[in-house]
């Protein structure tokens, strides 16, 4: 597990902390529950017991990454007992617990702007082909009239409204084709600048080129 | 919610089971109990003339009641030596299922998906180091013989048994 870490260029947060704090010697990560243990007493002097649990406020993924490798240290000591169903469980809190720190963590594109799905348009019944079916929910739209009805995104590909808003709550594209559409979010306009401004240089040098060649 | 995700997944499962003859590397895909559609099982086989050839590697898919706004969960449950898949845990480090999920996806697609990952590996991010290092310095003869022998181990019998 501690290999993790290496792989994604970051830093171990255990051993940055046994390098810095740990009374208990040995540099490299031991998997030894008196090892473990102590430290969580120390850790939970600084930060209250409760602030490691979900909370409302939204945990910090460190944290769930931090109990991931804490059931994965038991799960590497109990491995010689062999007691499969145990490990089964251990296996899949882990793996609970490292997608929960991918799903609190940045995901995929940012959601869409507020004002871009409050403005979606309405697309009329005549406008939609016979058997074309909304790609979220795999509907056929004509079949199902009790709902908030169809719409479209720039790159006209339809979708019903239910299905869409929450998706674009979370991400700013087209489910069936990527396309990007506007965003609230500081960093993503931020890059999208910087991706025109970049574009219009390269187009500029190319100007430059044919003129002076 | 729930009732739309329910909706979705009966008619995936039917599409599937139309299906079932077109895909040549999906020995099953299948909800475990026929009254749970929000956990599924599949069964890979490696491509012929690959490293994995003559492996059945068993999936759990775990769907979320969001679905398919978030995308299912899916680990190997047989034990695969591969470098995007995780040695102990079966966890599949795969872009759609992830940061490109989008929910045209479907169970089938990313199941072909995931076959595909086999014979395309992503040495560059790795859940398992040892096999995307023999990849990534080159020596495609040791990793193919390392993945034949734990696809020998662990995946030519009756996967039914992990």
């Amino acid at each position: 597990m501690a290999s993790y870490y290496d792989d994604h260029s970051l830093e171990d947060p255990f051993k940055a902390r046994k390098k810095t704090s740990n009374p208990y010697g040995g540099s490299s990560f031991n998997p030894d529950l008196s090892h473990f243990m102590p430290r969580e007493e120390t850790e939970s002097t600084s930060s209250s017991p409760s602030s490691r649990l979900p909370s409302a406020s939204g945990p910090a993924v460190a944290d769930f990454r931090r109990l991931a490798e804490m059931f994965g240290v038991f799960r590497e000591r109990e491995e010689p007992l062999g007691d499969e169903a145990h490990q089964e469980f251990l296996d899949n809190l882990i793996t609970q617990l490292m997608d929960e720190a991918g799903a609190s963590g940045k995901h995929g594109p940012p959601p869409a702007s507020k004002s871009f799905i409050r403005d979606l348009p309405f697309v009329p019944q005549k406008d939609l082909k016979r058997d074309e079916a909304c790609i979220i929910c795999n509907e056929n739209f004509q079949e199902n009239e009790s709902r908030a009805g169809v719409t479209k995104l720039p790159c006209k590909h339809h979708f019903d409204r239910d299905c869409i808003v929450p998706w674009l709550e979370l991400h700013n594209n087209c489910p069936a084709c990527r396309a990007e559409v506007p965003s609230d979010d500081p960093e993503w306009n931020r890059k999208k600048r910087e991706a025109e401004l970049a574009k219009y240089a390269a187009e500029a040098e190319v100007d430059q080129d044919w003129m002076y060649s | 919610m729930s009732s739309a995700v329910h909706r979705r997944m009966l008619k995936e499962y039917m599409a599937i089971q139309k299906n079932a003859a077109t895909r040549p590397h999906l020995e099953l895909l299948e909800p475990i109990q026929e009254d749970d559609l929000l956990h599924w099982q599949a069964i890979l086989l490696g491509t012929a003339d690959s490293a994995y050839e003559g492996g059945r590697f068993k999936l759990d898919i775990v769907i979320p009641t969001s679905y398919p706004i978030q995308s299912p969960t899916i680990r190997f449950v047989t034990k695969i030596c591969h470098p995007n898949v995780h040695f102990k845990t079966g966890e599949i480090c795969l872009d759609i299922l992830k940061s490109e999920w989008t929910p045209a996806w479907t169970l089938e697609s990313v199941c072909v998906a995931i076959s595909s990952l086999l014979t395309n590996p992503e040495p560059s991010s790795p859940l398992n180091c040892d096999a995307a290092n023999l990849l990534r310095c080159g020596d495609t003869a040791g990793y193919n013989s390392l993945v034949k022998m734990y696809t020998a181990l662990y995946a030519t019998g009756d996967c039914d048994e992990e």
